[in-house]
């Protein structure tokens, strides 16, 4: 365990806490709970983990997304210049039959 | 006639495959393997920075060998090889240095270290990316000088390897990933043949395409030359190579 840090059984009592004894009195208990030290820092605690898991999943969000968008635009290019060359190739058949040459075969 | 799903072949297959895969890999990484106690929920980009490193490397070699066999043979299906080959391996260096910078931003603080691990990684990028430039502007005369260039990133291959093993570095070394425990490993096959699988595909209808644009070229070529009364040239009527 990190020495640094303020576990509940280590908190300092409060000023309340000192003036109320956690004994049995008339046979009631008095009611113990988390001093607001101790509350503060759990709540400080949680705040840094939600404040990590949230930059997380952007840090997670934005990997991806760069990952599958870098994929995408590929295979879009990819696309784009199959089109262009099947353009070019019907362009060279009309070239071709104009000229009554021998019809190239689909390659 | 072949049917169109004959027509995709190979690399239509691998798609499908891919396809197929990555939505298990994202479901296994997200939601059957536990998070790294270390670096958190951030560490799960791993899974897909990994694979992309790793077909990085495997790309540049075979660029670099195919530019290789193009300078002693003078071959033009090396050169296509090696075009295509350089092509995949620029778009998976941009993917795994763009994840490695946002997971280091996460876990270190900074998306940039002057990292040995890092800079010959950027090095190997900022290579085929000239190769590719010289390689499409340079002309015809510089296929030979293009071919250095893939070369030259591919001897860069081992020095990316052996560069945590040599320098102190940030990056994390090569025994990491030994280290990992089975459920971790499980996660990390989907991923990898996923994005190797995609990653051939593209290879491959990339390579398709070189050898095409080549065989359009000269049938281009012997179109005019015909137009202009030269008898030697004739058109190419078989399948282009």
């Amino acid at each position: 365990m990190n020495p640094t840090i303020t576990t509940l059984k280590q908190a300092p009592p409060t000023a309340d806490q000192g003036a109320a004894p956690a004994a049995v009195e008339d046979g009631y208990e008095a009611v113990t709970g988390l001093d607001k030290e101790t509350v503060a820092l759990k709540r400080s605690y949680e705040a840094e983990v939600e404040a990590k898991v949230a930059s997380d999943y952007s840090h997670i969000v934005w990997a991806y997304g760069i990952l599958w968008s870098l994929f995408c635009g590929f295979a879009v290019a990819l696309l784009v210049r199959g089109a262009r060359q099947q353009r070019d190739l019907r362009a060279l058949r009309r070239e071709l039959d104009a000229r009554g040459a021998q019809p190239v075969d689909r390659p | 006639m072949s049917s169109p799903l004959r027509s995709f072949g190979r690399p239509g297959a691998l798609l499908c495959a891919a396809l197929v895969t990555f939505p298990y890999a994202v479901q296994r990484v997200f939601l059957d393997t536990p998070i790294e106690s270390e670096m958190g929920t951030a560490q799960k980009i791993f899974y897909f920075h990994l694979p992309m490193a790793w077909g990085l490397m495997l790309f540049a070699m075979i660029s670099g060998i195919a530019a290789a066999t193009q300078l002693s043979r003078r071959s033009e299906r090396a050169e296509d090889v090696a075009k295509a080959a350089g092509e995949v391996c620029a778009l998976l260096g941009a993917g795994a240095l763009v994840s490695g910078a946002i997971w280091g931003d996460a876990t270190w603080g900074t998306p940039w270290t002057g990292d040995a691990r890092l800079v010959t990684t950027a090095l190997l990028e900022l290579v085929f990316v000239a190769y590719l430039i010289v390689a499409k502007f340079g002309g015809p005369m510089a296929g030979r000088l293009a071919a250095a260039l893939a070369v030259f990133g591919a001897l860069d291959v081992p020095i990316i390897y052996y560069s945590v093993k040599i320098w102190k570095t940030t990056h994390p070394k090569a025994q990491v990933v030994q280290s990992l425990p089975p459920e971790m490993w499980a996660s990390l096959w989907p991923c990898l043949f996923a994005i190797l699988a995609c990653s051939f595909a593209l290879f491959e209808i990339r390579l398709r395409q070189e050898r095409l644009e080549r065989w359009l070229d000269e049938a281009w070529l012997a179109l005019s030359a015909r137009g202009a009364g030269n008898a030697e040239h004739s058109v190419p009527t078989g399948r282009s190579p």
